[in-house]
């Protein structure tokens, strides 16, 4: 793994809570969830984007949340893959990304089913404007044995400018069965029709845009319950679109 | 007192020439019933005042107060006082209603609402429509039913104050009591002196609000101009009678030229046409 690695674990039974706002020190989480652990983890970035690297391994009955509000700048590649290989292991992962400028960012998040009862839940949200580049990636797979398992993969982008390009491909790779899969990728221009009813009502292009790029991440702003970062994603939808 | 001034106005909507030359005047506290068959230019005609860049004019001008506003964007249209109740309004995900509203109402403004204000407004608004207050933090119009859009229209038209007001078939999707709402709003908006251009199939609601005149529109023209007489001759024999007394032949044959109350507007034929 890379240099700087933040270990986190957390012991069987046992359940944390772990916001990480500031990645300048972390380039990789390694993360270990004891049977029956519960970890939320809660990322945001407002800086400087930069490469991530996270593996989770869950245990019997463990469970992540994992929140992530990217509202960083510049290029980055974040890699995600969650083992869950104990049985009854849930992991669910929630991303809103806006990439803005010439802004270059990969996100490819895997869930590993390797146990009966499984469950890995997903649901990328990002908005693409000016000439960004932003992509959506990942392969969730659930091997022979790992019967009863659920998996979700939902990744949807909206294209707010001609010059910015998209792509949403996550991939499902089953083996087994008895097991619900589902599957959702969706990158869309930005209504003609939606900006139309908003200025219709007064509103500049530039407000109209705004109004739905915050509507459209906003959601992530939710899971945190602390006011600054909701703050934060308001005044960062506020300047950069 | 404002004046809508429309004059020989041609609109293409996917290089298909929907309007053929539109004369029209509307002053403020004046209503127009406008009505035609479907796919005769009623929705373009509204849609082009509002400025949807999908209906694009070739000819003609419509001036506000002698403003030219084909010279303006949406936003300053709707800042200058127009408002298009629509017979579609677009479900925006994740936008809420209030916050549309309050950004809506700023975009006019010098100073902001205060929340206190803004609130006090909404709740006010709410109750005149018979809207559930809690709508206003759901998404815009997003699992509204289709009276709850039309509502909701009637609702941002009240807040809005707009010298003139068009609505598209605003009535429909509508049942009686939501209709006597909608149309109890609408006469308390033209004892304000606002301007009205109504399009809609139904005699009901036309019955219900006190009108100016009546227009009726065919192949892209005003072709009919009275009284209600000629909305109760409409509800009872839809518009052959055009054809045999005027003399004008009905291009574009609908679906059913007979039927009143038919829901395919000249958008979406001029789409297929084209395709």
């Amino acid at each position: 793994m890379a240099n700087n690695t933040r270990k986190i674990t957390v012991d069987d039974c046992r359940s944390d809570e772990i916001i990480i706002d500031d990645f300048t020190a972390i380039d990789a989480l390694d993360i270990c969830l004891g049977s029956g652990a519960v970890l939320t983890l809660k990322l945001a970035n407002f800086g400087v984007g930069k490469n991530l690297e996270i593996a989770a391994t869950l245990k019997d009955n463990a469970e992540l949340l994992a929140i992530m509000a990217d509202f960083s700048s510049g290029k980055s590649a974040v890699h995600v893959r969650v083992d869950l290989a104990g049985i009854n292991a849930r992991g669910t992962w929630k991303l809103s990304s806006l990439a803005r400028g010439d802004d270059d960012k990969h996100f490819d998040v895997s869930f590993n089913h390797l146990s009966p009862n499984t469950s890995g839940l997903m649901d990328n949200y990002g908005v693409a404007r000016d000439s960004s580049r932003l992509v959506f990636s990942g392969v969730n797979e659930i091997v022979k044995g790992a019967k009863n398992s659920k998996t979700r993969q939902s990744a949807k982008i909206i294209v707010f400018d001609e010059g910015a390009i998209a792509k949403a491909d996550p991939q499902l790779r089953i083996g087994e069965n008895k097991v619900e899969a589902s599957h959702a990728a969706i990158v869309g221009k930005l209504s003609d029709e939606h900006l139309f009813y908003l200025m219709s009502r007064g509103l500049s292009l530039g407000e109209a845009k705004r109004l739905i790029t915050y509507g459209y991440l906003k959601p992530i702003a939710d899971y945190f319950a602390d006011e600054k970062v909701k703050s934060q994603i308001a005044r960062i939808v506020e300047e950069r679109v | 007192m404002s004046v809508l001034k429309i004059s020989n106005l041609h609109v293409n909507v996917e290089d298909k020439e929907i309007l053929s030359g539109v004369d029209l005047t509307l002053k403020s506290g004046e209503t127009v019933a406008l009505l035609g068959p479907n796919g005769h230019g009623k929705s373009t005609l509204l849609q082009a005042i509002m400025g949807n860049p999908r209906y694009k004019v070739t000819t003609g001008q419509i001036l506000l107060d002698g403003e030219d506003m084909l010279k303006m964007r949406v936003d300053e249209r709707a800042k200058a006082g127009i408002f298009l109740g629509m017979q579609y309004p677009s479900e925006v995900a994740g936008v809420t209603s209030a916050d549309f509203l309050r950004a809506s109402l700023n975009a006019r403004r010098e100073k902001p609402l205060s929340l206190f204000e803004f609130y006090r407004l909404l709740d006010t608004t709410y109750k005149r429509m018979g809207i559930p207050f809690e709508m206003a933090n759901r998404s815009l119009n997003e699992g509204f039913s289709g009276g709850e859009k039309k509502r909701n229209e009637i609702l941002q038209m009240i807040l809005l104050e707009p010298r003139f007001a068009l609505l598209d078939e605003i009535d429909s999707g509508l049942d009686i009591d939501a209709m006597t709402v909608v149309a109890e709003a609408i006469k308390g908006e033209q004892e304000k002196g606002r301007g009205f251009l109504i399009v809609s199939h139904y005699a009901r609601l036309y019955n219900m609000i006190n009108l100016t005149r009546t227009i009726v529109m065919v192949n892209g023209k005003i072709a009919v101009s009275g009284g209600p007489e000629i909305i109760a001759k409409i509800d009872a024999q839809g518009y052959e009678w055009i054809k045999a007394e005027l003399g004008i032949d009905i291009e574009k044959e609908g679906p059913d030229m007979s039927s009143v109350s038919i829901g395919i507007c000249a958008t979406k034929e001029a789409v297929r046409d084209g395709k």
